[in-house]
């Protein structure tokens, strides 16, 4: 099996980690496969919703390949970070709703990837940091900034200076995991029913509330308002707002039919 | 239509809106240009503190669907400019402005609770953003807002899913203040609490809401 794998069901693609001797831990290729995947996955009209998740038992990422850093100089690491930022840029901003689902450990580069994706399904046994610290680099994907946002500035810095990890329950009441759970199996088996929620969802209104919710929540409310107030606009030009609101009216399910990949269609 | 009654003491006003021939308050354009014209007035008043309720069952649920289900892009732009100016108007007075969540509250109405400073609410109350299930995202603010005072994972699943939250849920999740068993109950706890910000200073509590809603 490849160290990284897609796989389509319905209308759901998995990505699937499965470097079991590095412990999917992150070196360029697998940043660039990522990427392309993620592109990929992004403008592919069959795709509503897209997973991530290891294969590797215990471990959904140990974080940096230290082995390939080592040999990395002083530009080359530059443009790795580099390259690892743009995957995650690619997560963050895919029109899309995107899982990450943790059963072990999320560490370094791994933890700064799902912290681009929107929701985060855990086991109760999983674990969470920035480990950088003990072997003198930081983290270099963004992590940084997006935790900073997401669990604060304290506890970023006390992950990030300590290099200590940090449970599942603690990121659930900070509001970072979406849901805990005490098995593997009971996790996949809430993702399948997660997953159907979105079949009778517009992604055209998905995709939209989450680009004017990125773009807004860096700004001042004001202008982050105006962002708002001309994406509704727009939605109202919208097939999936017209079979909506009509389809509510008449009592029925709608047909959503707009999608986001139609803009790249030149 | 609606009716509203309202009543003052010497350092707050109680505005409850009532739904008239329709069974839930809906942000109708009449709606939003009555709010404005009230929050308007109390600007120059002694008034420290607003308090808002619904009644019969809802706080407030949004925009009428068939209403919106007419509206082209241009109408939207319009109807959204309306509702930012109420909203962005609660945050600019000087009174401190109280929800007070007894039944739905959702779409607009969600918007609307969101632009409050202090939002409660009885365990009976439920709330959701529609959007995702109808076509097309708020226009009220609740985008930018409720993100600004909500942890990531609540919001992400409002917003995505349009599922139906209830009161500890939104509690959970950091946009509801308390919680309560009955609507008496919350109203003697927010009568308490009310007395906690009526007897400061009404210029110190404004500035501090300038301050603050300066920072997010």
């Amino acid at each position: 099996m490849n160290e990284i794998s897609l796989e389509m069901q319905d209308n759901t693609a998995f990505i699937y980690l499965n470097n079991e001797s590095s412990l999917n831990s992150f070196n360029l290729e697998t940043i660039h496969t990522l990427n392309k995947y993620f592109k990929i996955l992004g403008s592919d009209k069959t795709v509503n919703v897209i997973v991530i998740k290891s294969m590797v038992k215990d471990v959904f990422s140990s974080g940096y390949d230290i082995r390939f850093l080592k040999g990395l100089t002083e530009i080359e690491s530059k443009n790795f970070s580099r390259q690892g930022q743009n995957l995650i840029k690619t997560v963050y901003n895919i029109k899309k709703p995107t899982i990450s689902i943790v059963d072990g450990q999320a560490l370094g580069s791994g933890f700064e990837l799902i912290l681009a994706s929107d929701f985060i399904f855990a086991t109760a046994k999983s674990e969470f940091g920035f480990p950088e610290v003990n072997h003198g680099i930081i983290p270099g994907f963004g992590g940084l900034g997006i935790s900073s946002r997401q669990l604060g500035e304290s506890l970023t810095k006390y992950l990030a200076f300590t290099g200590e990890n940090i449970d599942a329950a603690k990121l659930y009441n900070r509001g970072i995991v979406t849901r805990i759970f005490s098995t593997d199996n009971e996790m996949n088996n809430f993702l399948t029913d997660f997953i159907k929620t979105f079949s009778e969802k517009s992604l055209f209104a998905i995709g939209l509330v989450k680009e004017t919710i990125n773009k807004g929540i860096e700004i001042d409310l004001e202008s982050a308002l105006l962002i708002e107030q001309n994406a509704f606009s727009v939605a109202f030009s919208s097939k999936d707002k017209k079979e909506g609101m009509k389809a509510f009216l008449e009592k029925r399910k709608p047909i959503f039919s707009d999608r986001w990949e139609n803009f790249e269609d030149i | 239509m609606f009716k509203s009654h309202f009543n003052y003491n010497k350092d707050t006003v109680y505005l409850t809106l009532v739904p008239d021939t329709k069974k839930f308050n809906i942000m109708s354009t009449t709606l939003i240009k009555y709010l404005i014209d009230f929050i308007n007035k109390l600007y120059d008043s002694p008034v420290k503190v607003l308090r808002i309720r619904g009644a019969k069952g809802s706080f407030a649920v949004g925009a009428d669907i068939k209403f919106m289900h007419l509206m082209n892009s241009y109408d939207a732009k319009k109807f959204s400019v309306l509702g930012n100016t109420l909203f962005n108007l609660l945050g600019d007075i000087p009174q401190v402005v109280i929800a007070e969540i007894d039944g739905y509250c959702m779409g607009g109405g969600l918007d609307f609770a969101a632009a409050c400073d202090f939002r409660f609410a009885t365990k009976m109350s439920k709330f959701s953003h529609p959007g995702a299930k109808l076509g097309f995202i708020t226009g009220f603010g609740g985008t930018q807002r409720i993100t600004r005072v909500m942890k990531k994972s609540y919001w992400k699943h409002l917003f995505f899913t349009g599922d139906v939250f209830d009161a500890i849920q939104m509690q959970e999740g950091g946009f509801i203040y308390e919680t309560f068993d009955s609507s008496n109950d919350m109203r003697y706890f927010v009568d308490i609490f009310t007395q906690k910000i009526s007897n400061k200073q009404k210029y110190s509590i404004s500035l501090i809401k300038e301050t603050i809603n300066n920072l997010i």
